[in-house]
């Protein structure tokens, strides 16, 4: 329940993002209509007048279509049971939702192409580049120094706490706590170096060309790029005080976790809030600039443009070129740095989804306990053991190692600090509160028996695919010791 | 100011640059001391070979439209040699353009009113 919540509350937002933003792309951008070309005069003509109009409108209720999709289908993990099935479904359905959401602009894309076809105004155009030759890649808003104190605070912050742990004083209750609170410390930290290199990387983006006026040009790009600047700002602060509340919040032991589980919901909530008025901000500074925007400007390449996002001109020698809708950049994929990127974001995809192909086998494949025979390297058996077996042999526990055995109905409470913890499967590192230390725990907790086995090594807390194959193991174990004594 | 590259055209890239360099500064849209954005900027932005544009630098250099230093990279020329005349090169040019005129069925006072235009307004966009 925990994971929906939480991954619900880091998603859910995503797809709202998403939506609001791409509901945008109904407006013309840069002199284009859906990423297709048309000139002022064929604008004027009333049939391409209704035609537009026909395919905003379809596009925005497939817009809809797509939001309500989207957030109904991760709905679904609230009522299954298994969490490798639910963590599945979230993290194929991300990839799945963004193409899903511009399934209607690839739609009002091939439409309005199909059109401009039929009209006979495909031109036949050459790349044609426009470059602002004044203050060419001059104009620049951000500076490191700014990011620097936010980091510092951030560092600063987790890095004291780290220190009163080391002093050996109490941090927090549990080993489960401290884990969370490493987790969350060095996310702060990596959030922080990308929203430094984020603002960088826009701020170093070229003069935009939206008029035959330099001067135009280039209070234009300083006004957007000061935009981009208090965003990373900001967002870089929040993360700051994010990392000084959660560590503030390990004094309060007992309520770390839900501390966490808020606090991450409110900084979605505050990240979101700031990037819709960001958004905001971006679209007054457009439409302020709207009539000095000078279509002549706009060059009929839609050829290059598949769908009207993917970028593809093998004449072009330029590996990131500007994107036709929204902000930022796009690959040329003709270049081979533009193939390259592509296929390091596929593979990532497939990756994330092969990692839960195996997080649903491990749920799913029974552990099992048995015995066995350890033999030594002329295959000569040398004693008997326990062999605890999920997908590969797990451990193995001599016979003659066990110190003692006993036999538990009820589990003890216990949290994970390194393994697996699924509602038929706990595997790994467990911190045991009645032993306070961590011991191996491989079982399956809806059975209804445990074996607790001490030995010089640890302890184990075990059971196997169902009760009867654990009360076998119990027996073989009791036995084997009587026969010892 | 902007400079427009079209990749399709029969005009070298290099030339392309030089010659819209020519008219910003002829029609006052780059100012004599006029700092020119780097030969990599320049090169990255519009996607070429950094050479292409280093040798529309080096021509503009020889043809005494730019100087280049090596701290403040390239800049407009402060003053320029007024020869008071067309280069040689130039003046062949020129008697191409005549000649077509004069075939097309341009009179001769259109001809001038036409260059007289261009002389004073200097907004020859095309390449």
């Amino acid at each position: 329940m925990l994971l929906n919540v939480i991954m619900a509350v880091g998603i859910y937002p995503v797809f709202v993002i998403m939506y609001v933003i791409l509901r945008k792309n109904a407006k013309p951008q840069k002199g284009r209509y859906f990423s297709v070309t048309f000139k002022n005069e064929w604008l004027e003509d009333e049939e391409t007048k209704k035609t537009l109009e026909e395919v905003n409108k379809a596009y925005d209720g497939g817009l809809l279509r797509a939001f309500i999709i989207s957030m109904a289908v991760p709905a679904l993990c609230f009522v299954i049971p298994y969490v490798s099935i639910q963590c599945t479904i979230w993290c194929v359905w991300i990839f799945a939702a963004i193409a899903i959401f511009y399934i209607p602009f690839f739609k009002a894309n091939a439409r309005l192409r199909k059109y401009k076809e039929e009209k006979g105004w495909n031109v036949q155009a050459e790349r044609e580049i426009h470059v602002e030759l004044k203050s060419l890649g001059q104009i620049r808003c951000v500076s490191l120094s700014r990011f620097i104190v936010p980091f510092a605070v951030t560092l600063l912050t987790g890095a004291s706490g780290i220190v009163y742990r080391a002093s050996g004083k109490v941090w927090g209750d549990s080993p489960a706590n401290e884990m969370c609170f490493y987790v969350f410390y060095i996310t702060c930290l990596l959030c922080m170096i990308l929203f430094a290199v984020c603002a960088i990387a826009m701020d170093k983006k070229n003069t935009d060309v939206i008029s035959k006026d330099s001067d135009v040009n280039l209070n234009y790009t300083r006004a957007k790029k000061n935009i981009w600047k208090s965003f990373w700002q900001q967002a870089a602060w929040l993360t700051a005080v994010m990392q000084i509340l959660i560590s503030v919040a390990l004094w309060y032991g007992e309520f770390f976790m839900s501390f966490v589980l808020w606090g991450t919901v409110s900084y979605s909530i505050v990240l979101i809030v700031v990037c819709l008025r960001i958004s905001g901000r971006l679209s007054a500074i457009d439409k302020s600039y709207a009539d000095k925007k000078d279509v002549d400007l706009c060059v009929d390449d839609d050829r290059y443009w598949i769908g009207g996002i993917i970028y593809y001109n093998p004449n072009d020698k330029r590996s990131m070129v500007e994107t036709r809708i929204g902000m930022g950049t796009t690959t040329n994929m003709a270049r081979p740095l533009g193939w390259i990127l592509d296929i390091i974001g596929i593979a990532s995809i497939v990756l994330c989804i092969g990692m839960c192909a195996w997080v649903v086998l491990e749920e799913f494949t029974p552990i099992s306990l048995s015995i066995g025979m350890v033999t030594d390297e002329n295959l000569a058996p040398v004693d008997e053991c326990i062999k605890a077996e999920h997908m590969k042999t797990e451990y193995e526990i001599l016979a003659s190692d066990i110190v003692e055995i006993s036999y538990l109905e009820e589990l003890p409470k216990m949290s994970k600090t390194n393994g697996s913890a699924m509602d038929k499967m706990y595997k790994g590192k467990f911190f045991v509160s009645e032993e306070e230390r961590k011991c191996y725990v491989f079982l399956n907790p809806q059975n209804t028996i445990f074996l607790k086995i001490k030995t010089n090594d640890g302890i184990y807390y075990m059971s196997g695919i169902d009760d009867a194959q654990t009360q076998l193991v119990y027996d073989f174990v009791m036995r084997f010791r009587k026969e010892g004594e | 100011m902007i400079i427009s590259i079209r990749d399709g055209s029969d005009t070298p890239i290099y030339q392309q640059i030089r010659n819209q360099i020519v008219l910003g500064i002829s029609d006052g849209r780059l100012q004599p001391g006029e700092q020119l954005p780097t030969v990599r900027a320049l090169a990255e932005e519009i996607g070429i070979n950094t050479m292409t544009v280093s040798k529309a630098y080096q021509i503009l250099k020889a043809e005494g439209y730019i100087v280049t230093d090596r701290r403040s990279g390239a800049r407009v020329r402060n003053s320029f040699v007024r020869q008071g005349e067309l280069t040689e090169e130039n003046k062949e040019l020129l008697k191409t353009i005549i000649s077509e005129a004069k075939i097309s069925g341009m009179p001769w006072e259109v001809f001038c009113k036409t260059c007289e235009r261009y002389y004073k307004e200097g907004n020859v966009s095309d390449n």
